[in-house]
């Protein structure tokens, strides 16, 4: 996997973890904001790619990161703090990804035969092919995705963000590059 | 990682950087901690609901499988129809006057031996219920309507 030169720019900063970060302390309120400077980007860029509506990962980010700090005391040192974050805030994205799909059935029951409205500016934002095709799969598949294409990740730190075996991550990956290779077939072509 | 499958990897990186860098040089919003007492209590939120009102289902059906399971040993029917009618027949039975029973008054004025008797045991019947009679009815009777009549036309 290679890492990108943009990659400096997803580190919020870059600077502490060349210098060797200190451990977190669970429980620590100092410890949790620095995790939170620390990972903040990291998360909502996982969620953008999830959620492909940059509002909406914003939300969650913010509702993870106060979930992550109720449960911060119970947080166990020899865990990655930020594949734990990440696995709170998948689980919190995937709870508003089934209540959106919800509401998007209901929206289109009460549209019916009615033009549909405008798309809104981050929407459109959003549209390209690869977003969309990633709006299509699974959001759990589209998170594994995001995090071993975009943030690097290991198939391990994906196992430990998404709460799964490591062979799992590596069968649910070629699952997701095989409904995206079906989605994006002029890529392939 | 096969030679057909890298040239798309590497493609979807590419993509992927297209579509998320914009968004990863965002500033971050300060971290604000939670006020404390501002959580709902889990019972009412979650996976804590859902246990709740599985529990308060699961409690109201028990109770409702006992009473049936009751009314079925004692009336020796699954069919509600005879329990209601098991409970008719106990409401008369119980409204009879029972053949050994005496009334207050009389049990008030038995025999001084009767009552020293260590064998004899008091029978308490219930107080007679004062009887109603219902108050008359008043008889309405309606007012005539009057019929409007059509002035004649000239």
């Amino acid at each position: 996997m290679r890492r990108r030169a943009g990659d400096t720019a997803i580190n919020a900063l870059p600077e502490e973890e060349a210098a060797g970060e200190p451990e977190y302390t669970p429980g620590s309120p100092e410890d949790f904001e620095r995790l939170y400077r620390k990972s903040y980007r990291r998360i909502l860029i996982t969620l953008i790619g999830m959620l492909g509506d940059p509002a909406a990962a914003e939300d969650c980010t913010q509702e993870a990161f106060v979930r992550a700090f109720r449960a911060w005391g119970k947080w166990r040192p020899g865990a990655p703090a930020e594949a734990w974050l990440h696995r709170i805030a998948i689980n919190t994205a995937v709870s508003h990804w089934r209540r959106q799909r919800l509401r998007e059935v209901g929206e289109l029951v009460r549209r019916l035969g009615r033009p549909a409205p405008p798309p809104s500016p981050a929407t459109i934002a959003e549209n390209s092919e690869l977003g969309r095709a990633l709006r299509k799969i699974p959001a759990r598949q589209a998170a594994a995705l995001v995090l071993r294409h975009y943030h690097g990740y290991t198939n391990r730190e994906i196992g430990a963000a998404l709460g799964i075996p490591e062979r799992t991550v590596a069968s649910r990956l070629a699952a997701a590059k095989a409904r995206l290779r079906v989605e994006l077939a002029d890529w392939v072509e | 990682m096969t030679g057909e499958t890298r040239p798309f990897d590497r493609h979807l990186e590419d993509e992927l950087h297209l579509l998320l860098d914009p968004h990863a040089g965002g500033t971050i919003p300060a971290w604000r901690m939670p006020e404390p007492g501002r959580r709902a209590l889990p019972i009412l939120r979650g996976a804590g609901a859902a246990l709740t009102a599985k529990i308060a289902v699961g409690a109201v059906v028990a109770v409702m499988a006992a009473g049936a399971t009751a009314e079925a040993v004692i009336t020796h029917s699954v069919n509600p129809v005879d329990w209601a009618r098991q409970v008719t027949q106990q409401v008369q039975q119980a409204q009879k006057p029972q053949p050994g029973s005496t009334s207050p008054a009389s049990s008030a004025t038995q025999s001084p031996q009767a009552a020293t008797s260590p064998i004899a045991i008091p029978v308490v019947s219930a107080p007679a219920l004062p009887t109603v009679t219902p108050l008359p009815v008043p008889s309405v009777k309606p007012l005539p309507i009057p019929t409007p009549s059509t002035p004649a036309l000239p």
